[in-house]
């Protein structure tokens, strides 16, 4: 059986579980993206790296049209390929009063694997903010995700890591301090996006000594799945720690969804894989 | 696929954190595990430290490795400034020391690259067909919303029509920009750097597989970034051949 490495330099798809944690779905103002509506390019090329799902929120994540429009895109690609596109219901600080609303009505369209929100053009906030508190109780009674782009106040991030202790937070670009704080508190994770640096994450799971506090995210279909996945095949981790990043952190995450057991999933996962 | 033609790697001593490679074996550890073959190796610290008439290390480095892996890439600055011997002469020596492409990097070494301040050199590359390569990138900068001058990249590849422009980073959210550059111009292949979703995909079926290289910008980034839209991207093997090492050989095989 060919290593992770071998299989991509082999130019064949990942023959282990693959899951993006971090992606976008949706029209881009600021650039081209040439097929940014195209569920069957989208798929194809998850098909040819391997992905077997992909998490994706809105593109300009809440700060740009109608988010509710912006939601619809994605829950409509998920609706497509429930299997293999998961959508976060994406939600803004512009829109405190209707954020409750379009969380319940995207968390009745289908399964959701949590909220989504970024930093750019908003008002700023912190996991404190009033605006914050009744979407982490959804988020809490429903055991799924909040990523957010960047925490900024860790004092309150940790201050919100233990009052919500069945939300996972998890934030979405690469920050050493935010895996430092994962050693800490249980429900926090890293994710790997825009780790650009080499050996980024390598290095990062040498110091930490462990991989089960990241997931892998690429920002597709923003960008192509190899901006995400590209630092973590060709690293010299051991294939356990791959793994781990590539799909069986993201996996133990859904365990703990309502949802988890109607997932067809198309890779085999050993028990002994889980464990780690 | 062809083992890559990578058109930036950066090698020697830097104090920015960047791994540093001191000698060939180095570099080849690296190379090898992402699959380049060969690559245009210019000296890290001679750009950070604006090093502009002394390239013993890079030649040297060069020389040690086994032919056809490593090509040294030099700076150059405008000729008014004197910092370098005139264009025809500058040349000729770089022909002569195996020296196939020349490094534009108008921020890191503050100038402007257009054809008003960088003529006279461009003159000459152009008249021997050899490749420029241009980066705007500082020296600590990140892609994500990098934007090079693209008026004056518009400007020399227009004056310039048969010089060959291979422009490094072109910003992760500048495809408006770019496009218009690939298809008017013949004389510009660009790097994978504006990343987004379907580019590699999309770039060939416009404008054709003779647009594109692979650069890995080590050692500011990963190498593994930009390789698998070459690898696994949805274009033919001869678009992955041509994208992986195919144009840029074709250009070193043009050179006079």
């Amino acid at each position: 059986m060919k290593t992770i490495y071998e299989t991509v330099m082999a130019g064949e798809p990942l023959a282990v579980p693959f899951i993006d944690a971090h992606g976008h779905f949706g029209p881009w103002p600021e650039t081209v993206i040439p097929y940014a509506m195209d569920y069957s390019r989208a798929i194809d090329e998850m098909d040819r790296y391997g992905c077997d799902m992909a998490w994706l929120s809105a593109s300009n994540p809440g700060y740009s049209g109608d988010l509710r429009l912006k939601n619809d895109y994605v829950f409509d690609f998920a609706a497509k390929h429930p299997d293999r596109i998961v959508p976060y219901c994406t939600l803004s600080a512009l829109t405190p009063d209707r954020n409750v609303a379009e969380l319940n009505r995207c968390l009745a369209r289908g399964r959701c694997i949590g909220v989504k929100m970024h930093r750019y053009q908003q008002p700023p906030y912190t996991m404190r903010s009033d605006l914050m508190q009744p979407i982490l109780e959804i988020l809490a009674e429903h055991r799924l995700v909040y990523l957010n782009h960047g925490f900024v106040d860790l004092d309150d991030l940790q201050w919100a890591l233990r009052k919500y202790p069945d939300v996972v937070f998890m934030a979405g670009h690469f920050d050493g301090r935010i895996t430092r704080l994962a050693n800490e508190h249980p429900n926090l994770r890293g994710c790997t996006c825009a780790a650009n640096g080499y050996k980024m994450v390598e290095n990062e799971v040498k110091r930490l000594g462990r991989s089960d506090t990241m997931l892998v995210g690429s920002d597709f279909s923003l960008f192509q799945l190899g901006f995400g996945v590209g630092m973590i095949v060709f690293s010299e981790m051991t294939e356990q720690d791959k793994l781990n990043i590539l799909g069986l952190n993201a996996i133990r995450l859904m365990q703990k969804t309502r949802w988890f057991g109607e997932v067809k999933f198309r890779k085999p996962i050993t028990d002994d894989e889980m464990k780690g | 696929m062809l083992p890559l033609f990578d058109c930036e790697f950066g090698v020697g001593l830097t104090d920015f954190g960047y791994p540093v490679t001191r000698t060939p074996a180095e570099a080849f550890a690296v190379m090898d595990r992402f699959g380049i073959g060969s690559a245009f190796v210019y000296d890290r610290h001679a750009h950070e430290a604006g090093v502009f008439d002394r390239f013993d290390f890079i030649l040297d480095f060069c020389r040690e490795a086994p032919p056809g892996r490593l090509y040294p890439a030099i700076p150059v600055v405008p000729p008014a400034t004197g910092e370098q011997p005139p264009p025809a002469e500058l040349v000729e020596w770089c022909l002569a020391n195996g020296i196939r492409a020349v490094r534009a990097c108008p921020n890191v070494h503050n100038f402007i690259c257009d054809s008003f301040s960088m003529g006279k050199l461009l003159e000459v590359l152009e008249k021997h067909r050899m490749p420029l390569i241009h980066t705007s990138m500082r020296v600590q900068d990140h892609p994500w919303l990098h934007e090079p001058a693209w008026r004056d990249l518009h400007d020399v590849a227009l004056a310039f029509p048969r010089l060959p422009i291979i422009v490094l980073y072109t910003g992760m959210l500048q495809g408006r920009r770019l496009y218009p550059l690939l298809e008017q111009c013949p004389n510009v292949l660009a790097d994978l750097t504006c990343d987004s979703f379907q580019f590699v995909e999309d770039v060939v079926e416009r404008f054709g597989s003779g647009k594109l290289v692979y650069a890995s910008h080590f050692p500011t980034e990963d190498p593994g970034l930009y390789r698998m839209p070459i690898s696994h991207g949805g274009i033919s093997e001869q678009a992955r051949d041509d994208i992986a090492a195919g144009n840029v050989r074709r250009l070193l095989e043009a050179i006079r």
